[in-house]
């Protein structure tokens, strides 16, 4: 035990850590002994059960009404899984060269298919009925491409959830989503420069 | 299982769903975009941390600027919240040295008072025996306490603002010891010595007081 006393008293802290409360049990009940048995330090205990007591009476303050609608409108909230699903793209600039690329290809294309009908001196009918054949076959491709859309926004919500649980991983995906996109790119590219059009040349 | 209350589910919808979850918890949830995360932390602390600032600097308007204050920057700094921390030392951090600072700003820190120290004689122990003689409060006893308050108050405004920040802390917010020293960023041997010396100041404060009435 602590030196609590002094000239046979106890000390101004002992009796201010008795009327608090703030000493260990069998200090506290040492204390209460010697108060109890000495009329000295009694009376000094009288100020600070005084203090104790007037401090207890204190209560907390409200704040007005309004204060959590206030502070919730200069809250920046992280922005939600839910809300970031259809960002799967890495941004809006993106995108924008995306949608630019994807309608240069097409015109490419149509404009491929006519100068290939153009060079191969086709009967008009004919040049119709393969340019519908090119128009039902990007239809189609047009089809299958919305549905591999759909596929990969679902991937990226998938993804996100991934992504929140291991962090570090967007990047890695993000890399090998691009690698990936960049090939099936590519390779239509090839498939569509090295296209024979035989038939038309058989026919010709 | 039996005659245990059923605990909410967590995701449930029922009001109190979050009330369940620790400071923690909703800090994480909070961080995961949750908003009512954030509203549950402010019914949580809202009141302490204005009542905190409320009497550090004495100015309800000021308090309520300022306590807003601290939650808008806690909240923006949310993912600086070190978890190995309480939260609520970590907020009450945040809006003592914003209280602080203002304080510094305006240079407001207050003198403290000094009571004479005097000897407490028997008719003094007479007159205040109705107050402190029992262990319990008695209904005058409750009496006193709110006459006495509002000179509390006064006095607690006159401590320096360390020492008024503990006194708070520790009396009105009930904090441990050790949380005192995490929000101060100080020893908690020096929690004790700011405590003990801001209580001898108050002690002095309301004897002198008695003695005029
Ligand atoms: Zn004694």
């Amino acid at each position: 035990m602590k030196n609590w006393t002094s000239e046979g008293h106890l000390t101004e802290l002992a009796l201010e850590l008795w009327a608090a409360r703030e000493a260990e049990d069998h200090e506290l009940q040492a204390f209460e002994s010697h108060i109890q048995q000495c009329r000295a330090c009694k009376a000094q205990t009288a100020e600070w059960r005084g203090l104790m007591l007037a401090l207890a009476s204190l209560r907390g303050t409200e704040p007005s009404e309004s204060f959590a609608e206030h502070v919730m409108e200069r809250v920046r909230l992280p922005v939600p899984a839910a809300a970031r699903t259809g960002a799967w793209m890495p941004s809006l600039a993106l995108r924008r060269i995306a949608a630019a690329a994807a309608a240069l290809w097409s015109a490419g294309v149509i404009g491929g298919a006519v100068w290939l009908g153009s060079r191969v001196d086709f009967p008009a009918g004919a040049l119709l009925t393969r340019l519908a054949g090119y128009a039902s076959d990007f239809l189609l491709a047009a089809v299958i491409r919305i549905a591999a859309l759909l596929h990969l926004s679902s991937l990226g919500a998938i993804w996100l959830e991934l992504q929140r649980s291991v962090p570090g991983l967007a990047l890695a995906a993000g890399l090998a989503l691009m690698t990936i996109m960049s090939g099936a790119a590519i390779w239509t590219l090839h498939r569509v420069t090295t296209y024979q059009p035989s038939r038309a040349n058989a026919h010709g | 299982m039996t005659g245990q209350p059923p605990a909410a589910p967590p995701g449930s919808t029922a009001g109190g769903a979050l009330g369940a979850l620790e400071d923690k918890e909703l800090v994480t949830r909070a961080l995961e975009g949750d908003e009512s995360a954030y509203r549950e932390i402010l019914e949580r602390f809202r009141r302490p941390v204005f009542s905190l600032i409320y009497r550090m600097i004495g100015d309800r308007e000021q308090a309520e600027d300022l306590a807003q204050e601290s939650f808008v920057k806690a909240f923006n700094n949310l993912d600086s919240y070190n978890p190995s921390y309480r939260f609520s030392s970590w907020l009450f951090k945040i809006a003592n040295n914003h209280a602080i600072d203002h304080l510094r700003r305006a240079r407001l820190s207050t003198v403290s008072i000094h009571g004479s120290p005097h000897a407490v004689d028997s008719e003094r122990e007479e007159e205040t025996r109705i107050v402190l003689e029992a262990p319990d409060e008695s209904p005058e006893q409750e009496m006193l306490a709110v006459q006495l308050g509002g000179e509390i108050e006064r006095a607690i405004a006159r401590l320096r603002p360390d020492y008024r920040t503990a006194v708070i802390l520790r009396h009105i917010e009930n904090r441990p010891y050790e949380e005192i020293a995490e929000i101060m960023g100080v020893p908690i041997g020096t929690v004790k010595t700011f405590l003990h010396r801001a209580r001898a100041e108050l002690r002095d404060a309301l004897s002198h007081l008695k003695e005029e009435g």
